[in-house]
């Protein structure tokens, strides 16, 4: 602020004198409405009665103004005087209080005081004119008011809610906020926003939003008019939606809300006697079902209820009554088909097989047989004698075998194996006929079989499913179902009855999830048991979840991509290399499959083993990258089939977590000039030119020949779609007699496969299960996902947090 | 099998004989010479059917076949082995059955034993016997011809009681189009038969008949298969087969003549209906190509009625093409050699091709690469694509590759003695170094070094006149 200037008696003067004609005189209209007119335009200062108030627009893009008014109403546009708010009275607060200041010593100290005290009266106001010296002081009796620039956005602020304009409205009072938050009448204007933005959220139907906003208005203001009644109307509406689709938890958790605002709404007694009345009728029904021994409507209404008001008294003992009776694994998943085809998880669980894979160690997995109790290779392994088990273990589901069901079995896989025959049924298997010469059945539990060349590893060649000879099962471990909820579920085939009273899983539900995040989000709510597909970035924060453990799968899942042989472009070796030639592997397992992930839950192969089987080619070179190379090679291969090209079909597996990879693989092969569709296994129409593969816990002695062929029976038919480079070993592979003799053929196999382009190995990817502390005694390692799950145990267990 | 046929047991309940029949004749009298014909009844487990029935059943029987066979018939009278090796002799063996009775008829040929199937049938009424046998017997009916003379890949042939009418002037049992299966048969001195065997993979098509002289197509998967002249004691004789003997088709067998003998499963093959002159003559019918079972068998089914071409393959080679009257025979044996160490180098040449088929296309785009770069004056990148050019497997590399898998193969064949082994493995590695040596050619590079150094002067030229140096 400038020192005093000599001629502001002047400015005074010529205040008091415009005073006296503003009496005499009409009030001016204001030509521009909300603008101040200058002084200078005006040749004097405008009446404050024909100003308006500013727009939003001028408020926020002009500098802060302040209309200091004196008493004949002349305004002017000054720059924000200090102090503020409530300017005046402070300077005749201050005045009054220098009254009390102690009398100076001498007459001087005394002038010296009362300028000092007659000062405090001044007011100091810089005025906006560009084009004169701005510095003035006005005495405060001279001064009507001082309409300082907040109020001017207070005013405009009432004027935005009254229009539902609440963009403007927050950046009015953003500059509120930024000069002055305690700004008299500010909070007041906050709450109208909050309270106009839980209406606007009502009007257009967001529930969630309006509860949050009514939330938020009684963080400010418990008492805010008609708050508690609109809180409630709105939870109400929100928990009855839930509630609607049995979503408990959701509508336990609107209710939570409105209890934390008002614990004594109407609307919160309401809803908890009505859930809690829920909960007990549920019970009862548990209570019938397990009068009448149904068992499993007894879990499944006891899970119901726990899900509906887990602080219902007495529900802790009776849903463990329930539960462990009848024991349930609630699995969460994110790859069911959309079509309705029979998983490899599926089936696997389903069937009871005569050897099965328990181990995987030296390289190679390792059988045994739960229904086989000893086998004794006789005439240097040309005959093969079985005994079977008596009875099957307590803990065991699947019914008593025969020796006529295992003779049967094997002729049922034996037949149909002529040069004639064209692919049948997937249990068919053209090796297990040529070698097995007859079956005798010499007792009910011993079958005998004679081959016609003693067989290496007959454990492998005899992994069979128990089916007959038109492939139904003769015996089943799980059967498939539906849970009372609706997703598939699996049932033991023979319900266990143990000694000791430890039941094992009983039912296996399994739940599908469109993404990754929802299956974490199924997990941290406690609605499953295990994660049975969990993203590899989530893997880290659950591990440090004391909550659950992780399990890695004992063998790592191989993706590989093949290439159909009957597809007529991809008859074509050009076209082949050229797909096999165009995808930066390393690229797309970082940045698609293990994004935000650990990197070394990947590794790059160079055929479809695992790194740690012991036939995998360490000295195979990888496929290389050579996007140049390969446009070349698309480019004459487009050529060679003239009319034949046309965009190629890839057929892959559903698998959000892999769709990332889909979209690389796509976008790699569309660089070199090769058009790709995806399509998802067992859509329906045409066959598909390329699949996708996922090779979990796979045994290559027999399923090399499949995963080239593409032929389940592994036919004569389905090999003479292979060239005779790999027809060959892989017919080499059926004759081999010794582990030694395998291992090579398999090596010269892959070699042979990658050379021919029959595929393009990507990677191998360990696999998890990330499982919640109350299910426990898997197997460690697991081979598959339910590996052994006839033996696990469930803890009964169920969310009782507040959500 | 084709080459032996079982007899069954005699049980002699019935001899139907009329005359007895010389050991041989000449050709001239063999249109003139009736066939010597005995059929044995057996009636075990047909009590119900009193004796007397029975003969006049058989009496029936006797009655019919005169009068079908007429002058071409000669009824064999006395005891079955005081007959001659060219008797031809049914056994009918009725057996009772829920309603009526089924009888079956088998056939002992055992001058041209063709392997021909056991025939039953159903009778509901008793009196249907005879006439039901005979339709039977008239199936299975060995007319035999003796081969005459030969020309223009056709036989000419005389056939036993052609010149002679049988009794239904209707019947024709051999018929245009219908087919013979020609024998080797061995006489001692005496004109006994010592041996009879088939030709293998030779069928005679038989394309008209004038009298007792049938003139045929030869259809045969060997060179000169046929001899017209008669050596010594051996003579040709064809006896006629039909393709509906056996429904469900015939199965060859595949065997490789490795030491020991193996079938050869998973063998490559194709059926076709027609035989090629050339392999690149195009066939009318396309070829259904499929894999023997892993037990080396091939089924033909016996729809086609008619021959059909078999050729198996042993990758690129072709091992053999035959003849098969699917249906005349149950079963074949087909004796291929042992082509393992071709098929390894083969496979091997194979693999060799692809990795050339990269490393040209490499070299192609490479080339171009470099040809636009130089163009665009980028001369980093020119040198970089030069260097990944100079780094591509030469020629040498690949002729290299080529030649230890071509001595190793010959090695192979060698220890084996498989001369025809080894001069397929030559002639496929000379192809193969050919086509190394056609699209590896280095003057190709040569010129693109030249052409760049060329490129890179002159624009190194240019490049100062265009913006001279400011002193």
């Amino acid at each position: 602020m400038k020192a005093l200037r000599p001629y502001c008696g002047m400015l005074v003067l010529l205040g008091l004198a415009r005073i006296v004609a503003a009496q005499q005189q009409e009030p001016a209209p204001n030509e521009v409405p909300g603008v101040p007119i200058s002084n200078e335009e005006q040749g004097s200062a405008p009446k404050f009665e024909s100003l308006s108030l500013p727009s939003a627009e001028v408020l926020l893009a002009e500098p802060p103004v302040d209309w200091v008014v004196l008493i004949n109403s002349d305004t002017h546009f000054v720059e924000p005087v200090q102090p503020r708010p409530d300017t005046v009275a402070k300077m005749q607060a201050a005045h009054e209080a220098s009254l009390q200041w102690p009398k100076p010593p001498n007459e001087a100290d005394a002038r010296e005081q009362q300028r000092r005290r007659t000062q405090l009266l001044k007011l100091p106001i810089t005025l906006l004119a560009a084009d004169i010296d701005p510095e003035y002081q006005v005495d405060i009796k001279y001064v009507q008011k001082i309409v300082h620039y907040e109020d001017l956005i207070l005013q405009r602020v009432d004027e935005r809610i009254a229009a539902a304009d609440t963009a403007t409205t927050y950046r009015l009072l953003r500059v509120i906020e930024e000069r002055d938050s305690n700004w008299p009448g500010a909070e007041d204007r906050r709450r109208a926003l909050i309270s106009l933005e839980a209406d606007l959220a009502l009007r257009n139907g967001r529930l969630e939003d309006a509860l949050r906003w009514l939330e938020v208005l009684a963080e400010r203001d418990r008492e805010y008019r008609n708050l508690k009644e609109r809180a409630g109307t709105v939870a109400d509406s929100l928990i009855a939606a839930a509630v609607a689709e049995n979503d408990f938890r959701r509508a336990r958790h609107f209710l939570a809300r409105l209890s934390a605002i008002f614990p004594s709404h109407s609307v919160v007694e309401q809803w908890t006697a009505r859930l809690l009345g829920q909960t007990r009728a549920l019970l009862d029904d548990a209570s019938r079902a397990t009068e009448a021994s149904d068992w499993r409507a007894a879990a499944d209404l006891a899970f119901r209820a726990s899900r509906i008001w887990p602080a219902t008294p007495g529900l802790m003992e009776r849903h463990r009554a329930a539960a462990n009776r009848w024991p349930v694994l609630r699995v969460g998943v994110v790859d069911h088909p959309s079509a309705d085809r029979d998983l490899e998880r599926w089936a696997r669980l389903r069937e009871v097989r005569l050897f099965e894979p328990v181990a995987f160690a030296d390289g190679r997995l390792r059988y045994r047989s739960r229904v086989v109790a000893d086998w004794e290779p006789l005439d240097l392994g040309r005959r093969l004698d079985l005994r079977l088990r008596a009875t099957p273990a307590p803990w065991e589901s699947r019914d008593s075998l025969t020796a006529l069901d295992v003779a049967t079995t094997i002729r049922s896989a034996a037949n149909g194996s002529t040069s004639e025959s064209s692919v049948s049924g997937p249990w068919i298997d053209g090796r297990v006929s040529e070698v097995v010469s007859s079956i005798e059945v010499s007792s009910v539990d011993s079958v005998s079989i004679r081959f016609r060349r003693a067989p290496f590893r007959p454990e492998v060649m005899l992994g069979l499913p128990v089916i007959d000879h038109t492939g139904a099962r003769i015996s089943q471990s799980w059967l498939a179902s539906t849970a009372i909820s609706g997703q598939p579920a699996f049932m033991r085939t023979v319900p266990e009855s143990p000694a000791d009273g430890n039941r094992h899983v009983a039912e296996v539900i399994e739940t599908s999830y469109p993404e990754t995040d929802a299956l974490l989000q199924a997990l941290t709510r406690g609605d499953i048991d295990m994660a049975a597909t969990p993203a590899w970035k989530d893997l880290p924060r659950l591990e440090e979840d004391s909550r659950y453990y992780r399990v890695q799968l004992a063998v790592p899942a191989v993706h590989v991509v093949v290439f159909h042989p009957e597809s007529v472009p991809l008859g074509n070796i050009l076209l082949r290399k050229s797909l096999q030639m165009s995808v930066p592997r390393g690229e797309v397992l970082r940045d698609a499959l293990l994004a935000d992930a650990n990197p070394a839950y990947g590794r790059l192969v160079n055929g479809p083993l695992p790194r740690q089987h012991a036939a995998y080619h360490r000295v195979l070179e990888m496929p290389t990258y050579d996007p140049l190379v390969a446009a070349a090679l698309a480019l004459t291969a487009k050529k060679e089939l003239g009319e034949a090209w046309r965009p190629l079909r890839l057929e892959v597996p559903h698998d959000p977590r892999l769709r990332g990879v889909f979209e690389q693989l796509q976008e790699n092969w569309k660089r070199v000039g090769i058009e790709v569709t995806l399509s998802e296994s067992g859509a329906a129409g045409e066959p598909p030119d390329i699949s996708y593969r996922v090779l979990r816990t796979w045994e290559p002695l027999i399923d090399f020949a499949r995963l080239l062929t593409f032929d389940p029976s592994v036919s004569p038919a389905g090999l003479s779609r292979l060239p005779e480079a790999l027809r060959t070993p892989l017919r080499q592979l059926e004759l081999d007699a010794d582990w030694a003799g395998a291992v090579r053929t398999l090596q010269f196999i892959q070699e042979a496969a990658l050379a021919d382009a029959r595929y393009l190995p990507l990677w191998e990817v360990d696999e998890f299960l990330v499982v919640r502390r109350n299910v426990f005694n898997l197997r460690s390692p697991p081979l598959w996902t339910y590996d052994g799950v006839e033996q696990w145990l469930i803890r009964p267990w169920y969310p009782t947090e507040t959500p | 099998m084709m080459t032996g046929h079982i007899l069954g047991t005699f049980r002699i309940a019935a001899l139907l004989a009329i005359s007895l029949e010389p050991a041989t004749t000449s050709a001239a009298e063999f249109g003139l010479t009736p066939v010597s014909l005995a059929v044995e009844w057996s009636w075990e487990g047909m009590r119900e059917i009193p004796e007397s029935r029975r003969r006049e059943l058989e009496a029936d029987f006797r009655q019919l076949a005169r009068r079908t066979g007429g002058p071409a018939i000669s009824w064999h009278e006395g005891p079955i082995e005081d007959a001659s090796d060219e008797l031809v002799l049914f056994h009918i063996s009725v057996s009772p059955a829920d309603v009526g009775v089924s009888f079956q008829l088998t056939l002992n040929d055992r001058l041209t034993p063709a392997n021909r199937p056991v025939l039953i049938e159903h009778v509901g009424d008793l009196a249907d016997l005879p006439r039901k046998a005979m339709r039977k017997m008239l199936r299975l009916m060995p007319l035999r011809a003796r081969l005459s003379e030969l020309f223009d890949e056709r036989a000419v042939l005389e056939l036993q009681a052609g010149e002679l009418a049988w009794g239904d002037p209707e019947l024709d049992p051999l018929p245009k189009g219908g087919y013979l299966q020609p024998f080797l048969v061995l006489r001692d001195r005496d004109g006994v038969l010592k041996s009879t065997r088939p030709i293998p993979w030779t069928w005679l098509r038989v394309e008209s008949r004038d009298g007792g002289q049938l003139t045929c197509e030869i259809l045969s998967g060997i060179r000169q298969s046929l001899n017209a002249r008669q050596r010594g004691r051996v003579e040709v004789l064809a006896v006629r087969v039909d393709p509906t003997w056996w429904p469900g088709g015939t199965v060859v067998h595949a065997w490789r003549l490795s030491d020991p003998p193996r079938p050869w499963g998973l063998l490559a093959v194709d059926l076709r209906q027609d035989e090629p002159a050339s392999d690149s003559e195009n066939p009318a019918s396309p070829p259904r190509s499929f894999l023997a079972d892993r037990d080396g068998r091939i089924s033909i089914s016996a729809a086609s009625g008619g021959i059909v071409w078999l050729t198996a393959q042993s990758g690129a080679q072709k091992l053999a093409r035959v003849p098969v009257l699917a249906g005349s025979i149950d079963e074949l044996r087909l004796e291929l050699p042992d082509d393992s160490p071709r098929l390894a180098v083969e496979v091997a040449v194979k693999s060799l091709e692809q990795d050339l088929v990269v490393t040209v296309a490499t070299r192609a785009s490479l080339v171009a690469a470099a040809r636009l770069a130089a163009k665009a004056e980028r001369w980093t990148d020119v040198d970089r694509l030069l260097d990944r050019l100079s780094k591509l497997p030469t020629a040498k590399v690949y002729r290299d590759r080529l030649n230890g898998l071509r001595v190793n193969g010959l090695q192979v064949a060698d220890d084996r003695k498989d001369r025809l082994g080894r001069a397929r493995i030559e002639a496929l590695c000379r192809q193969m170094g050919e086509t190394i040596d056609r699209y590896l050619n280095d003057d190709p590079l040569r010129q693109l070094r030249e052409e760049l150094s060329e490129l890179r002067a002159a624009s190194s030229n240019e490049t100062p006149a265009k913006a001279p140096p400011k002193p």
